[in-house]
């Protein structure tokens, strides 16, 4: 029993990490629909922003902040001078993904030119760890825990209960529509890149704030996220957050079950089959 | 000389790859980003073929065809029910699980530590640049024939419109599985000639940069041409050849190469979508 509660314990900690992932992911590509693969170029730049920051100011908070900040700012600029353009030129799904996807892998070799393949340990920060009723309980797994918790809540009110967040279901659900009743769609979806890139940043700071900078970690993290906002069908927020706890889950009975070696096959996996079962599990392009 | 044809020999292996990549992406409109798995597979195959049974290279050839022509049947299936990014996607999956199953079963293909003593059928690089030269041109044969047949047309009746093509008497899951049974197949093919000139493979060689790169020299060569493959392959083999005359270090031009490739893709998608030999262009 303990040995269960353990896993879903450890699957519900790596689920938050993907729940901002898959929150940021899913906003953009509703409103976009820009298969928004570059969503794991801004973490991977947001945690060396959090790693430098936070070497010089010490502060976690400062650090993710700066991350967020700095995810937020890439966010705008990749709105701004790609996915717009792609509105313009009226470009296919595909297209539009493999441009995302260019800029994953561009950004993928500029930091590897700049600062290397290898992971970065962060000395300076170490998580703190607690027994409670059995279980042992990091720092780190809370503060995940808080900000998935922290960013569906306040996502989900915003999106829900706001105006703001009518404007941005109405334009996930017609774009067209949406601009014909006279709407800003450009100014939205750089709203939205911005709001959704902060979640994003911050899991890149708690993440640096856990493990160090492991450039490697972010191709898995991002496929879990998209993963997840897949499995979330057409929600803009509890969907996502709730398809990463599933993927949390998978994760940590596999590598329970298996290994650690096999922890990512079954998401990949799940990836295949929902594809391939739920035919309309992307949305269609404008 | 040596390192010259060295060169050659990798602008042949990528040349054919690009074409047989280019059964799936110009003739039946597949962004496939699995098709390094098709190759590794082949290549896997063979050597595994090689190595543990002592089997001949010739004879391990359609064994690594056969088992990248099963490896494309999800694909063939993702492609009868997906279109879009949706089909990209899941062409991707494919790869990561292909991918997986390489690192991971250890016990078969030698995890991340892969297989090394590869056997040299050949020998010589000489006599290995003859033998790509004649696989091209066997891929190129193989290319005019399959696309100026009636099979080409029906791929590309329904590439440009599946709707239209049904209604003329296309059959889709036939259509599909016959181009992607091609293009594996010889991806298979090539992998098990590439596994036999280097001697050793592990899984990261057929991984997703290695897609990537494939997708890229279509695209930038242009789709849906016998030259586009070719022209797309001398572009992104030479410039890495390129940099190692640079005093930079090796994890350096790796690092600027998949920059390189990433930018060259960009380029594509947004300005030059019809490639360098104006082939097709991707709605």
């Amino acid at each position: 029993m303990t040995l269960t509660l353990e896993i879903i314990k450890n699957g519900l900690f790596q689920g938050s990490l993907i729940a901002l992932i898959a929150v940021g992911f899913s906003l953009v590509y509703a409103t976009t629909r820009v298969f928004h693969i570059a969503i794991g170029a801004l973490y991977l730049w947001s945690s060396y922003v959090a790693v430098f920051v936070g070497q010089n100011h010490g502060s976690l908070a400062v650090a993710c902040i700066a991350a967020a900040a700095a995810a937020a700012l890439l966010g705008l600029l990749l709105d701004r001078s790609l996915y717009r353009r792609f509105q313009t030129m009226e470009a296919s799904g595909s297209i539009r993904l493999l441009g995302s996807l260019s800029v994953l892998i561009i950004s993928s070799g500029v930091i590897a030119l700049i600062w290397g393949n290898q992971p970065r340990g962060v000395s300076w920060w170490s998580p703190q760890a607690t027994v409670f009723r059995g279980f042992v309980l990091s720092s780190s797994d809370a503060y995940h825990l808080g900000a998935a918790l922290f960013t569906g809540v306040t996502l989900g009110l915003l999106i829900h209960r706001t105006n703001l967040g009518l404007h941005v279901r109405a334009c996930a659900d017609d774009a067209s529509l949406f601009e014909l009743l006279g709407h800003p769609s450009n100014r939205l979806r750089a709203l939205v890149s911005v709001v959704a890139a902060i979640p994003v940043g911050l899991a890149a700071g708690l993440q640096a704030y856990r493990i160090g900078i492991d450039p490697a970690a972010a191709w898995p993290i991002t496929v879990s996220g998209v993963v997840a906002a897949i499995i979330g069908g057409r929600s803009l927020v509890l969907g996502p957050i709730l398809g990463a706890m599933l993927i949390g889950l998978v994760r940590s009975g596999t590598t329970f079950l298996f290994s650690d070696y096999w922890k990512d096959t079954p998401v990949y996996l799940l990836l295949l089959i929902i594809l391939l079962v739920h035919r309309r599990a992307l949305r269609e392009p404008v | 000389m040596e390192y010259i044809l060295h060169v050659l020999v990798y602008w042949a292996f990528f040349s054919v790859l690009a074409l047989s990549l280019d059964f799936a992406v110009g003739q039946l409109g597949i962004l496939s980003l699995c098709h390094s798995a098709f190759f590794g597979v082949g290549a896997y195959t063979s050597a595994l073929l090689v190595l543990r049974l002592d089997a001949p290279f010739w004879l391990s050839l359609p064994a690594a065809a056969l088992i990248a022509v099963l490896l494309a049947l999800p694909l063939a299936l993702a492609s009868r029910r997906l279109r879009h990014d949706a089909l990209v996607v899941a062409s991707l999956a494919i790869l990561l699980i292909t991918v997986e199953l390489l690192k991971n079963l250890r016990g078969i293909t030698g995890g991340l530590q892969g297989l090394a003593g590869i056997p040299d059928p050949v020998g010589g690089r000489e006599a290995w640049i003859c033998l790509l030269l004649l696989l091209l041109g066997i891929s190129l044969w193989v290319w005019y024939t399959i696309t100026q047949s009636s099979a080409g047309r029906s791929f590309r009746a329904f590439r440009d419109s599946p709707e239209l093509a049904v209604s003329l008497g296309v059959v889709p899951g036939r259509t599909l599985w016959a181009g992607l049974s091609v293009s594996a197949g010889l991806a298979g093919v090539a992998g098990a000639f590439f596994a036999s000139y280097i001697g050793y493979i592990n899984p990261t060689v057929f991984g997703f940069d290695q897609s990537v790169l494939l997708l890229s020299m279509i695209l930038i060569g242009g789709a849906a041409t016998a030259s586009g493959p070719l022209v797309g392959s001398a572009v992104l083999v030479l410039i890495p050849e390129l940099l190692r005359f640079t005093p930079l270090t090796t994890p350096k031009v790796g690092a600027i190469q998949q920059a390189l490739y990433g930018l060259a893709l960009l380029i594509v998608c947004l300005w030059r979508p019809r490639g360098l030999m104006r082939g097709y262009r991707f709605h």
